[in-house]
């Protein structure tokens, strides 16, 4: 099996070249084939582990700044359980210094950042997607990392859990109850929308 | 042992619907470009992030917009490439090109990974992201999700007989988008919802008009296929 290290003759030019490469440009390309390939996932998981919107450009800079530092140690084939990762701490971190914000003045950011497009079916799909992250953020971050990954990434069970190096009775588990925390909160909000409590 | 299916198929209407727009929440082309940027690496193709950033909406709503599988006439990545913004990059060879295989063959279902979890190191002091966000700028290429969202009602309403609400919901996306950049897509779904509800000269009519303005658009084949049914004569 190639080492970690070396080039990858299928992605680095210089290896096909003659030229011995040095490691800068062999992190560069590396680098470039990581962002190419696993950018929109890592994107997609950072929202949908919790990072307001507003920051999830720079939490992605930041998980693939600590994949740069690492990249000699991303063992191939497992670049993407590696990134999954580094994007649950970003998140975690990201969660917890959001919740110091004033969530009055994040929710003006979000307002801002959507304004353009807040009419019709298109608010209705925004408010649907701020609904979403209100009942994520009710489910403990080991229940929403598999509920994530299964029902808006649509992995399979044994992918999640391939991904996240759990058993797969474990992610069936945490599925069953992040499905009942979603089912309950999804319930209640939609009560409230219906016009009962505030 | 099986899956269990996905809340999204079984679960409420409304479940169904949060879960819908949690789906269609995708990077943006200008994030793409920001974070890439910031990284110092060239940024993935325009049509690679929709392509898998969409992954779940996209590709497969488009696919079902205009009726074809990825096997038809038109495949799935050339719908999407249409549907890129005009900074796209050109194609390239090389490291870059490899990289892009390698993200088409991520917008089919992720591989199953054979090795373990690399354990990942904890972000105490990371590197600080030298760029701030760019929400409110990107917020007009933000639409294109929910475009998706908006047409993929449509659809639903039309599959499931409802021509009318059909009609009702691509007047509604035509007054929410006035910029739309999937307007080819709602004309096709217009006609076919026309056609549906009984309206065949409105139907044959649009259609006549769509071909004339794109004789040999990515939906030429499909709007012919559709006027033939509605009866429109000297079509081929």
């Amino acid at each position: 099996m190639r080492k970690a290290n070396q080039p990858d003759p299928k992605t680095d030019q210089a290896s096909t070249s003659g030229a011995e490469p040095d490691v800068a440009s062999a992190t560069a390309l590396s680098l470039t084939t990581l962002v190419s390939a696993h950018l929109a996932f890592v994107w997609r998981s950072l929202r949908r582990f919790g990072v307001p919107r507003a920051d999830v450009d720079d939490a992605a800079q930041q998980v693939f700044l600590i994949a740069r530092e690492k990249l000699s140690t991303i063992k191939p084939g497992s670049e993407r359980p590696f990134l999954t990762a580094v994007a649950l701490r970003v998140a975690s971190h990201a969660r917890r210094a959001n919740l110091r914000r004033d969530a009055a003045h994040q929710r003006f950011i979000e307002y801002q950042a959507a304004a353009p497009a807040r009419e019709g079916l298109a608010q209705r799909v925004l408010e649907a997607r701020e609904l979403l992250d209100r009942v994520l953020d009710r489910m403990p971050a080991e229940l929403r990392s598999v509920f994530v990954l299964f029902e808006l990434e649509e992995l399979t069970v044994d992918e999640v859990a391939e991904l996240l190096g759990l058993p797969r009775g474990t992610v069936a588990t945490r599925l069953r109850r992040a499905r009942m925390v979603f089912h309950d909160a999804a319930n209640s909000m939609e009560a409230r929308s219906r016009g009962g409590e505030s | 042992m099986s899956d269990p299916r996905r809340l999204i198929d079984e679960g409420s209407g409304f479940e169904a619907e949060l879960l819908r727009a949690g789906r269609g929440d995708a990077l943006p082309a200008e994030s793409a470009s920001t974070i890439s940027a910031a990284l110092g690496v060239a940024p993935p193709m325009a049509t690679s992030t929709l392509a898998t950033g969409v992954k779940l909406t996209a590709s497969q709503i488009i696919a079902s917009l205009v009726g074809m599988s990825a096997a038809g006439g038109l495949s799935v990545w050339a719908a999407v490439h249409l549907l890129s913004p005009p900074a796209a990059p050109p194609p390239q060879k090389g490291p870059e090109a490899a990289a892009r295989a390698t993200v088409a063959a991520a917008s089919a279902p992720p591989p199953i990974i054979s090795t373990p979890l690399v354990e990942a190191p904890e972000p105490a002091s990371p590197p600080k992201p030298t760029v701030r966000s760019h929400s409110v700028a990107s917020s007009e290429r933000d639409s294109l999700p929910l475009e998706l969202e908006a047409l993929d009602s449509a659809r639903r309403a039309l599959a499931g007989g409802d021509a009318s609400r059909a009609l009702a919901l691509l007047d509604e996306y035509s007054t929410s988008f006035p910029k739309a950049r999937l307007r080819a897509e709602s004309a096709v779904l217009r006609i076919e919802a026309l056609a549906a509800s009984g309206q065949k000269s409105a139907a044959i009519r649009l259609g006549r008009q769509l071909l004339a303005r794109e004789p040999n658009g990515p939906y030429a084949r499909r709007v012919h296929s559709l006027l033939e049914k509605a009866g429109a004569p000297g079509t081929r």
